[in-house]
């Protein structure tokens, strides 16, 4: 696991793990995008039934806060870790994990909330792609903490640090990912009226 | 921890020094979604006089922003090789084509 | 590896054992090319005896060789299995054999995320045909159209496999394109540049972009029709307000790609063929390549082309229908290239020559054909006719399938040490080009007269008996010319004539190492200082296998990564988990423990990066 090998021995000098990820995360994009049209295209459409006026508007922004700063603390890890700060690199690491999880458990309070209002998968249009919409993200941001956690169990350990970082990069990277997508989701889903 | 790296977007080997204020994007980052907040109030639209079509836009514009932010310095784009730039570009490129000719054909 | 000719020691059990487990656990890309290409293979020949099926279904008016439903399941299957299980593993395997050879590198990028795509394509492809035995295949066919793949219409659990078949197929897909696109931007050997990377390499690079941003589209709808089906969703459903034309948009954003994915690695097939069967370096290589990239490009927007009997507006079909013709541009490009490349070479007229210059006629066929098709009130006059099945064969069949199985003559030296053997190669070739042509020429005519595809059979007395007769005659020829194929690759094997190093005199770097290359591919890599650096330009001839040992340094730093069970398991984990969407959640959740399982010990190997 020595991590900035990747420099030495590449055609562009470049860490094959961050090439493939950028790839990964640009085909993701499409994926994302492509649910986020059909998203728009069906708003508006069928209206009947309950709809977008029972969504919580002040605690998802709230939430849309937490997820912004777990994205600063994932910056702040690996920041830490160039630096040599093991210390620093734990707590901000910690920290994305329990702001990560934190984004999901208010994400499972309010589809109950709504479940229990009448907005479900099946009653209509907005429900369908909304939850698809917001479920697929939220299914993104699970396996990012579920990531996190396994690098947080090898920070534990003391693997990362100046010159091993790429692994913690390469999930930020992810996490940042989910974060953006979920910037457009935000206004996107709760704020524009179709 | 303040120092803004005048690093070369381009060069492969990255300068593993440069970075920007993380606490400062944050604040940033924060404030765009306050603003977010604000242009959908009804306080504000009836202040400013504004339709819904401006509110819709800017919106879109603050999202925007918001994803600058955080493509170019948290996810470091900014500061690492042009070609992961040139990767989540065509990426997005494709997604743009996607998404424009069905809302335009729906 | 190299001394298959001789007799193997008695086989012990122990033995085989430890050969199974060798390429069970193998992370070496061309142990994985040629599962691809043998997988790939085995699935041509379950969908080349479906195509039999549904010809001897047709050779004749209101013949009764299948039951309707039978027939549904057989056509969707053999489009489904050609385009997902045979034309793109081959390719796949392919380009895992040859890219790193041709770039003079020694494994690929991610050598176990590979394992884990061929394990997936295998596992899924398994998945997809495990239909047969669970109610009924898929039977709405192979571009599955809602609302005829929702509940109401496909009762049976056919398209839920179809559906998550494909996915774990898809995964691979994206998993080994990732793979193929750092391999070749990041693992070129010195002196390989971008320009002077062989044409195949190219079009593996351009269509591995394909398949990452075209993929995404077919998974949402697959993902879709997925709750639609089974969790009372309604996406495609009109009576709840959606629109079932969604399925036909997402479906085509990812179906058109899907066309060039398949046919440009072909492409570059034939253009390694060809220049060294002329003896002349590739006619016009930048336009080449820029014509692979700008195909790339377009492909993307000309998918409602499948779709101008739907109502589209029409500006909207005459923009699509335009961007179709336009995309004829950089093909055509190609074609002169290749016939350029040609000219006053000294040709030598082997079995892979044979196939790849007949790729070139009839992929001019399916082209012309397809451009008749982009104009609009052709295509309302000429859609869901013969004359489409006819035209896309010609580009599907005559394009991909003619040069795989030319390269397949070109590239079997180095992969096995012995050449095919050239006088059946030709018959082969003889019995495919004719039988092609039998089978498929005739459903232009078909077509033109009015016969309809998808359907099980015909009223007599349309006069459609007598060629259709003929396509089934043209079938079977096929169907021969194949079954000496696998003989002829059998035989070979063990008595075929040793090849040496470079048999064909090739100039690219995979001729630059035994045939079949040690495991780590290259002692050394010659200095690279053109497009042809097994050549001598001075004496205007091929580099002796000596000339090019002489040229290397071997390299004292070889670190081959060891073998890895992992990828096995995670691919079982995640196929595991798409049975239990189609049957039980509780065999989901086994898969999700073996896939944790998987990813852990995955995680935990040393010896990687």
């Amino acid at each position: 696991m020595t991590a900035q090998v990747e420099k030495h021995g590449t055609t562009l000098g470049l860490d094959h793990r961050k090439l493939g990820f950028w790839t990964f995360l640009a085909s993701e994009a499409v994926f994302f995008m492509t649910l986020i049209v059909v998203f728009i295209i069906y708003s508006g459409r069928a209206t009947e039934g309950p709809g977008r006026e029972l969504l919580n508007i002040p605690l998802t922004a709230f939430n849309t806060f937490v997820l912004l700063t777990s994205s600063l603390a994932m910056v702040l890890t690996i920041d830490a870790a160039r630096r040599g700060n093991q210390r620093g690199l734990k707590f901000w690491l910690l920290m994305t994990i329990l702001m990560g999880a934190f984004f999901v458990g208010v994400q499972v309070y309010e589809y109950r909330k709504l479940i229990h209002e009448g907005l479900t998968f099946t009653s209509n249009l907005f429900g369908m792609t909304f939850y698809t919409l917001t479920g697929f993200h939220g299914a993104h941001v699970t396996v990012g903490v579920l990531w996190l956690i396994a690098t947080y169990i090898k920070a534990l350990q003391g693997k990362f640090g100046p010159d091993n970082y790429i692994p913690l990069d390469v999930a930020g990277l992810y996490w940042h990912f989910v974060d953006l997508v979920w910037v457009f989701i935000f206004p996107i889903v709760y704020l524009i009226r179709w | 921890m303040a120092e803004h790296g005048g690093h070369t977007p381009g060069t492969a080997a990255v300068s593993h020094g440069a970075h920007p204020n993380y606490w400062l994007i944050g604040v940033v980052l924060s404030v765009l979604t306050v603003l977010e907040l604000a242009v959908t109030s009804s306080y504000v639209i009836r202040l400013l006089n504004m339709s819904e079509f401006v509110t819709n836009v800017a919106l879109l514009v603050f999202a925007l922003a918001k994803g600058a932010f955080v493509v170019a310095y948290y996810m470091h784009l900014k500061f690492d090789s042009r070609v992961y730039t040139t990767m989540f570009a065509v990426g997005i490129l494709f997604a743009l084509l996607l998404s424009t000719t069905f809302i335009l054909l729906f | 590896m190299a001394t298959r000719a001789e007799a193997l020691p008695v086989p012990r059990v122990a033995s085989w054992w430890s050969v199974l487990v060798d390429w069970l656990t193998t992370v070496d890309h061309k142990k994985i090319g040629i599962m691809y290409v043998v997988g790939a293979l085995f699935f041509l020949g379950v969908g080349g005896i479906e195509a039999l099926a549904i010809r001897v279904q047709l050779a004749g008016a209101e013949r009764a060789f299948l039951h309707p439903q039978t027939y549904n399941e057989m056509l969707t299957m053999h489009g489904t299995t050609m385009i997902f299980l045979a034309a793109m593993p081959i390719l796949a395997g392919l380009g895992n054999y040859f890219v790193p050879l041709m770039i003079g590198a020694r494994d690929m990028a991610f050598p176990r995320l590979n394992a884990l795509g061929l394990w997936l394509f295998i596992l899924g492809s398994l998945l997809l045909y495990l239909s047969f035995f669970s109610g009924g295949a898929p039977d709405a066919g192979w571009f599955a159209y809602a609302p005829l793949t929702t509940k109401t219409y496909s009762p049976h659990k056919g398209m839920d496999f179809w559906i998550l078949g494909l996915m774990v197929t898809g995964i691979a897909s994206i998993a080994g394109s990732i793979n193929f696109i750092v391999t070749i931007l990041n693992m070129r050997a010195p002196g390989v540049k971008l320009n002077r990377m062989p044409v195949f390499v190219w079009t593996m690079l351009v269509t591995s972009f394909l398949i990452v941003f075209a993929f995404p589209s077919l998974t949402v709808a697959q993902v879709l029709l997925f709750l639609d089906r089974n969790f009372g969703t309604g996406f495609y459903a009109a009576e709840v307000g959606a629109t079932p034309i969604l399925w036909q948009h997402l479906f085509w954003f990812f179906g058109h790609p899907e066309v060039y994915i398949v046919v440009l690695p072909a492409f570059g097939l034939v253009s390694e063929i060809i220049p060294v069967f002329s003896r002349k370096p590739i006619f016009g290589y930048t336009a080449l390549v820029y014509a692979t990239v700008a195909i790339g490009f377009i492909s993307f927007t000309v998918w409602a082309h499948h779709m101008f009997a739907v109502g589209l507006p029409p500006v909207v079909a005459y923009a699509f229908g335009a961007s179709s013709m336009i995309i004829a541009v950089p093909t055509a490009i190609k074609i002169f290239n290749w016939i350029f490349t040609m000219w006053k070479g000294s040709i030598r007229l082997t079995t892979a020559m044979l196939f790849a210059i007949s790729f070139v006629a009839m992929f001019v066929i399916g082209g012309l054909s397809g451009i008749m098709l982009a104009t609009v009130p052709v295509d309302w006059q000429l859609t869901d006719t013969y004359f489409v099945v006819a035209h896309f064969h010609y580009t599907l069949f005559g394009g991909v399938l003619l040069s795989v199985l030319g390269a397949c003559y070109y590239w079997f030296p180095k992969m096995f040490g012995r050449k095919l053997d050239e006088r059946w190669g030709k018959v082969h070739w003889v019995l495919t080009f004719v039988g092609f042509n039998m089978t498929f020429l005739p459903m232009h005519w078909l077509g033109l007269d009015g016969m309809p595809r998808r359907i099980a059979t015909y009223g007599a007395g349309l006069g459609w008996d007598v060629l259709n007769f003929v396509a089934t005659v043209g079938a079977f020829t096929i169907a021969a010319g194949t079954v000496i194929f696998i003989l002829n690759m059998v035989v070979s094997l063990w008595k075929g004539e040793p090849a040496g190093d470079n048999p064909w005199e090739g100039w690219t770097l995979e001729w630059a190492t035994s045939s079949p290359p040690p495991a780590h591919n290259f002692d050394g890599v010659p200095p690279v200082e053109s497009r042809r650096p097994l050549w001598n330009s001075h004496e205007k001839r091929v580099l002796t296998p000596a000339e090019v040992r002489a040229l290397i340094t071997p390299d004292e730093h070889v670190h081959l990564p060891p073998p890895s069970v992992w990828p096995l398991v995670v691919a079982a984990g995640i196929t595991i988990i798409a049975a239990g969407f189609i049957y039980t959640m509780f065999v989901a959740v086994l898969g999700v423990v073996i896939f944790l399982a998987g990813v852990v010990g995955w995680i935990q190997q040393e010896g990687y990066h």
